[in-house]
């Protein structure tokens, strides 16, 4: 990440911390990271994210496992190499159905999993930026890029947390590839 | 903004003494002792596990003979075996995926060991059908992979071969399922360990889980779209099983209600060691706080109706068989219920039909001994479910010139056994070093229906400020909690 | 200038310059068939001859190396190469099977010159077999290459050669003062006889005696036609001209003294069509069930006693007497009613029996029609006297030394104490090929060639001589009996050269087919093996003096035997024991029984039932309970089975098992009962009174077919399930199509969404008729030589892992005392619609553009889906390294054999691994295998018809019915069948024989209401008989718990 220098507000309940959002971004403060323990519900809509398009995606990669199992097996069996078995038409369509919905989840499935991976930035070994060990306790925190505030801009921050109910509010500077 | 649930309602969580902290303590306790139990059972069904080992090497080196199969019963044991743990393994995605879309809050108790088993029940499953095979070294040949034999490809008519697709499709998206889920848990682990090893190793599983906006809310999407993927993907598989013997041309195997009745009978099964192993882990790792009695009489209730379908779908066979005039499928199922297997039919009828029916009255249903006992009486029920249909119609088929009679040998015995230490073995690591429990989950439905929450609840209205908290100031949120 | 010869080789030196020498000679070599009767292989003096035989071994090992995974071995191709033998061609040779009675003309099919298969010969030229096999002829060519063959001379367990054999015994038989005795069973060869003749002369005077002693004896037949027409001969049956047969106790389709040649005769009559609906009417009187007994119209189950009895009651009637029981006076007036045309055989060996059959076919004016003297047989000429003879003069030491050929009395003389005699004598030879008890007892063991190995004659009946030849060059350092015989008379030249003179003195002139020269009749005699000349005097006058006596003394004998009798019988497949080293032969289950690989008490199950055995065994296990049987003072312990249609009180026990001197233990399965037959005024009579008691011990008996007990008939009915289907003659002249009425209504039921794939090119088709098919099995015998299906041995048997690709099934209708019975050959129906086909995950297992139901076995990955799937279960699983195909044990050296019976793994010896037949993979372990209607034969025909650039030939038939000659292609079981009851072809072809039997109002698919589409037909069994009726519902039954 490029900065290094930011501030973080702790809350410990989930609708303080929700209502917190609200007011802070009312009064306009760019919040650089919001961290809780578990998935609040309401807290992409007070962050104002748009909706996921993850499930568009799965969309699209189960057509392909559908279309993708069904030309294969039409190709094998009636084309590549036709073989009369069990008196059966060398195209059984009916046949076809259950390998071809199999296939049209595991490409779902897959394809959009993956994307979340990709998309969070998650992989093994990856070593996340820590704001706080507890913020995957009880802790619901508030994350304000502090690199180019001014010390003012600093403590109004911190007051207006304060305010808003955080129980802890607090400095946190990254030094030099810090780990876990 | 959160769903009011009446505080008559009973709690999923019990303790006045809960809070977050507290629920991540409890739950995350079990992977950071050893207990001499613990050991015990994992030494023990390791044991177990390897002997399952040493049975299926045995079977590879002397041949399939070391079976107690013959000409006329091509399958006995080990397909038997197999039916039975997939449909065990039916039930962690079932609770994980339906009940979510459902939102049954009871399942954040469960899902995640459910989830579990379900991996582990697909791992013994896969087994059998593997190494069933006369010629174990070529099962590549069962994927439509290029060759020089024309290129020869596979048969895709034969249900065993979408039996490959389908029990692959599941186990692997099991596997996401119950992975990504427990990332998130991973992180805390991570966040509370002091050891500088300990954080690396569940970093690592965690995949650098940060906990932030932006991943929950994908985290959320990512369930919901699975779920609604796995549901009829679950369903699928049973049916797909089944069709292994419907659409055969075997009397008693050759029958339209096998699907339905394969699915049912999945979920009646799954639930039924679910429970087992709930039982078995809040006792060993102290979680009667988070696994209540409750979650036990909803699963209970799910058992009873499962059950009564299952014993719906044999009597409809029976009436079918006798109503279809057709004389193969009518001594099919006299000789299932008179044969020479009555006692396995008994076997299956008294466990799957007579004694669920005891989870019609409250009181068994929530008596904890009760329901372990019989659970297990479900999966012996189940077992030889599959074991009436699959041998009782092969041993008298068609032609009466061949007709024979299957008895196990030793490594019948011992695959058996030995695939089920090897489950509970794997069951055991699991519980040891991952949160048994989903974490992140229980927390959300803290709020909501834990009993520590429903009493500050009624503290907060008996003192009259109404409601929840803050509840007022953050009004222009209510429409987003809708 | 002399021609540079250039060679790359030391080795292609010497062969060039060989070359060179011969080169301007006619024959560049000697004419093969004197070497290979001159140096046998392991002399290590190998002509090419013996290096082809030595290449075609190697090729074997090869093919069966190349299959499943092992790497493919390249085989050194000829130099020269002959011109009979082409690498991949089989070639066949006219031989002439015969053993202790049992006679079979012979094709013999070897390649890379191997014999590999025995087939029927031409009708044409198989005057006596009529080209049919009998399942031990099936099963010799496994004998040849049996683990326990002799390999050179020996003086004890000492290998000596035969320079040292022939001088010692030499010298000890002319030291002998006593009588030197040659003991053998009936010899049909006449230049065997001559030469033997000389070796009595050159021991001079009257020291040498010549015994004939058949362990089946006949000698109660032989007796009485001595007595009663002035020859000690057994006449002519001919079954084909009989309408009305009565078989008391004869075993004629299986055992009695002819089957093959009377099986071919009887199916004459028993095959109807729209054409010719006439049947003879088979009436059999008997004790123990017996395959001819299960065929018979009308089945009269009595204790050996009341066979007696019957005889003399039909007799009293045909003689204007009458009877006591009119059950029988019936059955007399029946033959009345059919004067000139009817047929009494009688199985007894008692003389009187037979005095008084004689009496009733004479009565019946039945000599002259159907039973003539012109051809008697020269197959049975033993008397009972001879053991007792022997062992009387080695014990009184007036015989001193005695020479056993084919021939094992130690093992099956019913008189005891002949090993020890054996001992008194000066010095004592076995000719036996291989190791049997009497070989072992003797001084000396000189071994005869294997009859693949040697030159010989034979005239089984009289006027029909037939030639054996060599079809491999000798194995062992053998000699073949002819030889030994000049040899030990001093005779200079081979026995061949012995037989061409007897042959051109004795038989050239007798014929007149040939007379241009004796080569051109000689070559052609040994192309067709077989010549006919004039039969013996055909006159015969009956004198019946002594019938009266006979017929009391028969009451009296039949008083004598109380109410608990025992017969023993001879199995069809190990004879009296000669085969019980054969395999393949301890596998085919017994056509009644169905019992394989061991004997037992064949017993009522009503008799069981009251007496606590348990008729149903569990099916595991297989247990049956042993029973003590005595028989006056000596008893024997066997497991006891039972067989419907047995009569309470009286028992069966198979003769020929229990042998001791064989190479395994698996093959000594059983007890020996011969010791059991009881001396009776100079024969030995195979019926006694008996006691009977059950131990509480309990034995596993290897059964493929058990009895179920279907409670609900309707439910498990063979009937309602439309697998066998019979109607009865009446209703057949009515309607052709009686007893498959419903077949119409099937076939209109059969509808389907897809469209029918079409077989452009021939639609392979089979029919069998249940109404010829005797269940004898030779089929069975024929298909595991030709398509090498593996022995497993008595344990796997017992598990139900027999691998035999055609069984015969066996269904009983009716009651428990007198049940019909059919016998149903079963193999795969070649489904068009095939069941297995959908479900091989791999498609292993697919169909052929000509309707055959392919089985890939490298593919195979061996799920077995498709042995559960297959409504006819004839798919066999290798459960264990059966056929040594397997390269997974041999990579690393394992014992993973171990699960193998000794039976298996002595089919894995290199020896007898040389009668697999290279057109065939063997199978390797995990896969599965079935029926392939012989494709490999079928591809051979194909190239045939190819090569003469014409269209498929398909078989031909004489007016009768019978075949004349098979087509391009024919399948192994529908060669061997010696009812013809299987026809083979091409269904496309609608001028084809199967094309019109396959669209015939008799043809059923077995359940095809699964709309399996079969490719095999079965007609139905028509029953001759009028009044009683075929049971409704046939099905099987058993105990009626």
């Amino acid at each position: 990440m490029e900065s290094n220098k930011f501030i973080v507000g702790l809350w410990d309940h989930e609708e303080v911390y929700l209502h917190a959002i609200q007011h802070i971004r009312a009064k306009g403060v760019e919040i650089y990271e919001s961290l809780t323990p578990f998935p609040v519900h309401g807290l992409e809509q007070a962050l104002g994210y748009r909706e996921s398009r993850l499930h568009t995606a799965s969309f699209w990669f189960g057509a392909t496992g559908t279309i993708l199992a069904l030309s294969f097996m039409t190709w094998a069996m009636a084309f590549n190499y036709p073989l009369n078995i069990g008196g059966k038409p060398y195209w059984p369509l009916p046949s076809f159905i259950p390998i071809t919905f199999e296939l049209t989840v595991l490409f779902a499935a897959w394809g959009m999993t993956l994307t979340y991976y990709v998309r969070c930035k998650l992989w093994p070994g990856r070593v996340p930026p820590i704001f706080d060990a507890r913020t995957t306790d009880d802790r619901f925190a508030l994350v304000f890029d502090a690199l180019k505030l001014s010390d003012a801009e600093m403590s109004e921050i911190k007051n207006m947390c304060k305010h808003e109910g955080a129980v802890e509010v607090k400095d946190r500077v990254f030094t030099e590839n810090e780990g876990l | 903004m959160h769903a009011y649930e009446s505080e008559f309602r009973e709690p999923l969580i019990n303790g006045l003494d809960k809070n977050y902290t507290k629920i991540t303590d409890d739950l995350v306790r079990p992977t950071e002792r050893i207990t001499t139990l613990w050991v015990i059972a994992t030494l023990l069904t390791g044991a177990g596990a390897a002997f399952f080992v040493f049975c299926l090497t045995w079977t590879v080196w002397f041949g399939i003979g070391t079976w107690g199969l013959n000409k006329t019963i091509g399958w006995a044991w080990d397909i038997t075996n197999f039916v039975w743990w997939i449909g065990i393994g039916h039930a962690g995605t079932l609770i994980s995926a339906i009940l979510l879309l459902f939102r049954q809050r009871y399942r954040t108790g469960i899902n995640r060991a459910a989830e579990a088993m379900t991996i582990f029940a697909v791992i013994c499953a896969g087994m059998f059908p593997i190494f069933h095979m006369g010629r174990v070294w070529d099962a590549p040949f069962i994927f439509p992979l290029p060759n020089t034999r024309g290129p020869l490809w596979v048969n895709f008519n034969s249900p065993l071969l979408w039996d490959v697709f389908a029990i692959s499709t599941y186990f692997s998206v099991s596997l996401l399922f119950w992975y990504s889920g427990l990332m998130p848990d991973f992180g805390t682990i991570r966040d509370r360990s002091k050891n500088k090893w300990r954080k690396w190793i569940y970093n690592m599983l965690a995949f650098g889980w940060q906990g932030n906006a932006k991943q929950w809310q994908r985290f959320e999407s990512l369930a919901l779209v699975l779920a609604g993927l796995c549901t009829p993907l679950v369903l699928s598989v049973h049916t797909i099983v089944s069709f292994d013997f419907a659409t055969s041309v075997v009397s008693g195997w050759h029958t339209t209600i096998f699907p339905p009745y394969f699915v049912a009978g999945a979920i009646f099964s799954g639930f039924a060691m679910v429970e087992t192993l709930m039982v078995i882990t809040r006792y060993l790792f102290k979680l009667e706080d988070y696994i209540t009695i409750a979650h036990i009489e909803s699963m209970n209730k799910i058992i009873v109706l499962t059950g009564s379908i299952v014993g719906i779908a044999y009597l409809t066979e029976l009436f079918i068989a006798w109503y279809s005039g057709y004389g193969y499928e009518q001594f099919a199922f006299y000789n299932r219920v008179f044969g020479k297997y009555w006692w396995a039919y008994a076997w299956m009828m008294s466990c799957n039909v007579i004694t669920p029916q005891l989870y019609w009255f409250k009181p068994i249903r929530r008596n904890i001994y009760v329901t372990f006992l019989l659970s297990i009486f479900v999966n012996i029920g189940m077992w030889f479910e599959r074991f009436v249909i699959i041998v009782t119609s092969l041993a008298a088929d068609n032609l009466p010139s061949s007709w024979s009679y299957f008895s196990p040998t030793w490594v019948d015995i011992g695959l058996f056994t030995g695939s089920i230490s090897l489950f509970l073995f794997l069951f055991l690591l699991f519980a040891r070093f991952f949160p048994t429990i989903a974490i992140a989950e229980v927390k959300s439905i803290f709020r909501i229906s834990s009993e520590a929450a429903k009493a500050e609840r009624a503290k907060l209205e008996g003192s009259g400020t109404g409601g929840f908290v803050g509840l007022q100031a953050v009004g222009p949120l209510d429409k987003d909690a809708k | 200038m002399a021609e540079k010869i250039y060679w790359k080789g030391i080795e292609e030196k010497e062969q060039l310059e060989g070359y060179k020498q011969v080169a301007d000679k006619e024959f560049s070599e000697e004419l093969p068939v004197l070497s290979s009767i001159t140096e046998p292989i392991s002399t290590g003096k190998s002509n090419r001859r013996d290096f082809l035989k030595m290449l075609g071994f190697s090729v074997t090992a090869a093919t069966i190396a190349a299959s499943c995974e092992m790497p493919v071995r390249k085989s050194i191709p000829y130099i020269w190469r002959p011109e009979e033998i082409a690498p991949g061609i089989a070639n066949y040779y006219a031989s002439t099977f015969y053993q202790n009675g049992d006679y079979c003309a012979v094709l013999v099919k070897t390649r890379e010159g191997r014999p590999i298969k025995i087939e029927g010969r031409e009708s044409k030229n198989a005057r006596v077999t009529k080209g049919g096999t009998s399942p031990r002829a099936q099963a010799s060519v496994l004998s040849l290459y049996d683990g326990g063959r002799y390999r050179n001379p020996m003086r004890g367990k000492e290998n000596i050669t035969w320079e040292k054999a022939d001088a010692e015994i030499g010298e000890k038989l002319k030291a002998a003062n006593g009588k030197v005795v040659l003991f053998s069973s009936s010899i049909i060869s006449p230049s065997t006889n001559a030469a033997i003749a000389e070796f009595g002369k050159s021991l001079g005077g009257d020291k040498f005696q010549h015994l004939v002693y058949d362990s089946i004896s006949y000698s109660g037949m032989l007796d009485a036609n001595d007595k009663t027409f002035g020859k000690r001969l057994i006449p002519s049956y001919n079954f084909a001209k009989a309408k009305v047969i009565v078989s008391i106790g004869a075993d004629f389709l299986g055992t009695w003294l002819s089957p093959v040649e009377f099986s071919a005769d009887y199916a004459l009559n028993r095959r109807v069509s729209k054409e010719k609906s006439d049947m003879s009417r088979h009436i059999q009187i008997e004790a123990v069930p017996t395959m001819t007994g299960y065929k018979a119209d009308k089945r009269v189950p009595v204790k050996p006693s009341e066979e007696l009895a019957a005889l003399v009651d039909i007799y009293n009637v045909v003689t204007g007497g009458s009877a006591k029981n009119e059950k029988y006076g019936k059955i007399a007036q029946e033959l009345m009613g059919a004067k000139g045309e009817s047929l009494l055989v009688v199985g007894s060996n008692d003389v009187n029996a037979q005095i008084l059959a004689n009496a009733v076919n004479n009565a019946l004016g039945n000599y002259g029609t159907t039973i003539t003297w012109d051809r008697p047989y020269n197959t049975k000429q033993g008397s009972d006297k001879a053991i007792t003879n022997l062992i009387e003069g080695l014990n009184n030491g007036s015989i001193k030394a005695v020479l056993f050929y084919e021939s094992n009395p130690v093992f099956t003389s019913p008189v005891k104490g002949l090993a020890e005699a054996l001992k008194k004598a000066d010095v004592s030879v076995s000719f036996a090929n291989r190791l049997d008890e009497t070989s072992a007892a003797c001084s000396y063991v000189a071994p005869d060639s294997h009859w693949l190995e040697s030159w010989n004659d034979g005239e089984p009946k009289a006027g029909i001589f037939n030639l054996t030849q060599p079809a491999i060059s000798k194995l062992f350092d053998t000699r073949q009996f002819g030889d030994t015989m000049l040899r030990w008379a001093g005779k200079e030249g081979s026995y061949y050269d012995y037989i061409q003179q007897y042959w051109e003195s004795n038989i050239y002139g007798k014929q007149k087919e040939y007379t241009a020269a004796f080569w051109a009749f000689w070559d052609n005699a040994v192309r067709d093996a077989e010549v006919e000349t004039a039969g013996a005097d055909s006159k015969g006058s009956f004198n019946g003096s002594g019938a009266a006596d006979a017929a009391s003394a028969l009451v009296s004998t039949a008083s004598s035997l109380g109410d608990v009798q025992v017969k023993f019988y001879e199995s069809i497949a190990i004879g009296d024991g000669y085969w019980a080293d054969n395999p393949w032969l301890q596998e085919l289950p017994d056509p009644v029984s169905k019992i394989t690989w061991d004997n037992y008490i064949i017993a009522s199950p009503i008799w069981m039932n009251k007496n606590g055995y348990n008729i149903d065994p569990d099916f595991k296990e297989k247990r049956y309970a042993v029973a003590k049987l005595t028989v006056n003072g000596q008893s024997v312990e066997l497991p006891v089975a039972g067989v419907p249609g047995t009569p309470e009180g009286v028992f069966g026990v198979a003769l020929g098992y229990g042998r001791e001197a064989v190479v395994n233990d698996e093959l000594k399965n059983g007890k020996n009962v011969f010791g059991f037959l009881t001396s009776k005024d100079g024969g030995f009579t195979n019926i006694a009174k008996a006691t009977i008691e059950k131990t509480d011990k309990t034995e596993q008996l290897a059964i493929t077919q058990t009895h179920f007990n279907i409670r609900l008939k309707d439910l498990g009915g063979v009937k309602t399930r439309k697998v066998v289907k019979e109607t009865i003659l009446k209703d057949y002249k009515k309607d052709p199509a009686a007893g498959n009425e419903d077949r119409k209504e099937i076939l209109e039921e059969l509808v389907t969404l897809y469209y029918k794939h079409d077989y452009p090119g021939p639609n392979w088709s089979m029919v069998i008729d249940l109404n010829t098919c005797t269940g004898c099995g030779a089929c069975v015998v024929a298909c595991n030589a030709e398509n090498n299906v593996p022995v497993v041995g008595k344990d796997q048997v017992r598990r139900s892992r027999e691998m035999h690709w055609l069984r015969i099934d066996r269904y009983y209708t009716g009651t428990e005392e007198n049940p019909d019975v059919v016998f149903q050959p079963m193999l795969c129906q070649q489904c068009n619609n095939a069941p297995c086909e959908n479900v091989c995950p791999v498609a292993a297992t697919n169909h052929s553009s000509e309707g055959l139901n392919q089985m890939v076995y490298n593919r195979c990955i061996g799920t077995r889906y498709c042995a559960n799937n297959c409504p006819y279960k004839v798919r066999r699983f290798n459960w264990y390294d059966y056929q040594q195909a397997d390269s997974f044990d041999k990579k690393w050296g394992t014992d993973n054999n171990r699960p193998l019976s000794e039976a298996t793994l002595s089919m894995h010896e290199p020896l007898t691994r040389m009668v697999l037949n290279p057109d065939v993979t063997v199978r390797c372990r995990g896969v599965m295998e079935k029926c392939s209607f012989c494709v490999q034969r079928l591809q051979a025909g194909k190239l045939e018809a190819k090569k003469g650039n014409r269209v498929l030939a398909d078989m031909e038939l004489n007016e009768d019915g019978t075949v004349r000659k098979f087509g391009d292609v024919s399948t192994a079981c529908q060669t061997a069948c010696p009812t013809n009851a299987i026809t083979f072809g091409d269904r496309n072809n609608k001028e084809s024989v199967v094309y019109k039997k396959f669209n015939d109002e008799r043809a059923f698919g077995v359940i095809e209401d699964l709309h399996t589409m079969p490719n095999i037909m079965y007609l139905t069994q028509v029953r001759n008989r009028d009044e009683e009726k075929v049971y409704e519902v046939l099905d099987y039954y058993h105990d009626k718990v």
